[in-house]
């Protein structure tokens, strides 16, 4: 039990990194952006081609993450900020577009077969009896980091502040003169950064695929919608939620565990619709 | 100061607004009267290009907006306070504020003591979450915050909707205060609020500009704009 509540902790821990994005996205630009999926999967395999030259696994990470940020403003600046405004089927399409596309670019590159990269710390540690990995309590402590990174961000930053006002009203933020769109360039490359980083310390558990961006833009959007469109915190207590849903299922029935997320976020659409209803 | 003219405004293949055009000069109150789906609202939101129009011009100081996006408007002085009464409600009103002082490059210590100024009430409220205020303080700290920086043309949009008789009185007396400092075109249905600021009245028909008074002692006969309602 012990362990499946801390593989729970690290799924959770993954699923916000890289599900925060996707949700302030979704929250502040309306956009449900698929080619999060693309960022996460790319960075990855960067990494990969990276980590054999610096020999280091966090040098490695940063220069992959250095290296995705000029894709995901590309990305913001030609695809998604055209389609701001438009209906949210527009950008969903597109996005979509960019994963296929970039699946493909991952596919013609590096080839289809899985790929895996090993663990950078073996340590274990004794937690209530069970060896617990030190690298997977390092995933959990830095998603709590950033948890309270991003809070600091939002409460004390203008930039934040921003944000946090056009998720309530963002056509308030442009009324007073604010060109929110700069802001929301700003908050997609974060969010972007953080897919990659999410990406990146997940690949030494599960291995690296070219459609690993598929199943995670997915339950990223399932993240999303059970912490509610935009509420940021709500996000993170959804991923560590999910997470949990993921590792209880995966001891009963593993291969139902992560359709269990869909099947949550299906209970939690009706019954917000029940409620809205009402 | 501003002249919209003959202006076609669309929603997919449905008009909802038929030539329209008026006149506002500097430090005028114009007031917008019609029933529900008259095209108040869009006429508003098409000055400060939250909509575009298909036919006809908008110039603001004789310099053409159409084009110009809403947060250049804003800049420029032209704010748009929309009907909802929606504030950042996640922030608090100083943050509220703060936003808006940023927006407009004033500091904010400038911006609270005039907000305080406008309504003192907000100085227990300061930390409070904008959520939380009524509909009422709502109203006023959407307003305030469209005064920040010195704006030059308002765009209220039905500013006593949903309020308290009580409540009225303070937007009353704001708007009141605001006389003659700033020009604004208010939609509002309250006749007699209407009757006691309004420099002109346009009335608004299914889209089409059904009269315009621009007598200050015909726009105070509340009987006449009653028949637009």
């Amino acid at each position: 039990m012990i362990e499946s509540i801390m593989f729970g902790l690290t799924i959770g821990a993954i699923l916000y990194l890289v599900s925060i994005g996707f949700a302030i996205t979704f929250g502040t630009m309306r956009i449900i952006n698929f080619a999060h999926g693309s960022i996460y999967a790319l960075s990855v395999y960067l990494f990969m081609m990276v980590l054999p030259y610096v020999q280091n696994f966090v040098l490695a990470l940063v220069i992959s993450v250095v290296l995705i940020i000029p894709l995901s403003y590309l990305i913001e600046r030609y695809i998604i900020r055209p389609l701001y405004g438009d209906a949210v089927h527009y950008a969903l399409v597109a996005t979509y577009g960019v994963l296929f596309a970039t699946t493909d670019l991952i596919k013609w590159i590096w080839g289809t077969n899985p790929k895996l990269i090993s663990v950078p710390t073996k340590v274990t540690l004794q937690i209530f009896d069970v060896d617990f990995p030190l690298y997977r309590l390092i995933i959990i402590i830095v998603a709590i980091a950033v948890f309270f990174a991003l809070n600091l961000f939002f409460r004390k930053t203008i930039a934040g502040k921003v944000i946090v006002a056009a998720l309530d009203d963002s056509t308030g933020v442009r009324c007073l003169g604010i060109d929110q769109y700069r802001y929301f360039s700003l908050v997609f490359i974060i969010g972007s950064v953080l897919a990659a980083v999410g990406g990146i310390i997940y690949s030494p558990i599960v291995s690296a695929e070219p459609y690993m961006g598929f199943k995670f833009v997915l339950l990223a959007f399932a993240v999303t919608i059970v912490g509610g469109m935009g509420n940021l915190t709500g996000a993170f207590y959804s991923a560590f939620g999910l997470g949990m849903v993921i590792a209880m299922t995966a001891r009963v029935w593993p291969r139902l565990s992560e359709m269990m997320v869909f099947v949550v976020m299906a209970a939690v659409l009706l019954i917000r619709k029940e409620k809205d209803f009402s | 100061m501003l002249s919209v003219d003959s202006v076609d405004v669309f929603y997919g293949h449905a008009q909802a607004l038929h030539n329209i055009s008026l006149e506002l000069k500097q430090g005028e109150f114009a007031f917008m009267v019609g029933r529900n789906g008259a095209g108040k609202t869009t006429l508003l939101k098409t000055i400060c290009s939250l909509l575009s129009c298909k036919n006809g011009s908008i110039t603001f100081e004789n310099k053409d907006i159409q084009k110009l996006r809403t947060e250049l408007l804003a800049q420029q002085g032209i704010r748009y306070i929309a009907q909802d009464k929606k504030v950042f409600s996640g922030l608090t009103v100083k943050e509220n504020l703060q936003l808006a002082s940023f927006a407009a490059k004033v500091s904010l210590t400038e911006t609270i003591d005039m907000a305080l100024e406008i309504y003192p009430e907000f100085k227990d409220l300061l930390n409070q979450k904008a959520g939380m205020l009524s509909g009422g303080q709502k109203e006023i700290l959407l307003i305030v915050r469209a005064l920040i920086g010195k704006p030059k043309l308002l765009l209220i949009d039905e500013p006593t909707e949903g309020l308290a008789s009580i409540v009225i009185k303070d937007v009353f007396r704001l708007l009141k205060m605001m006389k003659g400092e700033v020009s604004a075109i208010i939609v509002e249905q309250n006749l007699k609020l209407v009757s006691q600021l309004a420099d002109r009245v346009y009335t608004l028909r299914e889209g089409h500009m059904v009269k315009e008074i621009s007598n200050t002692k015909e726009c105070a006969i509340m009987e006449e704009l009653e028949a637009y309602l």
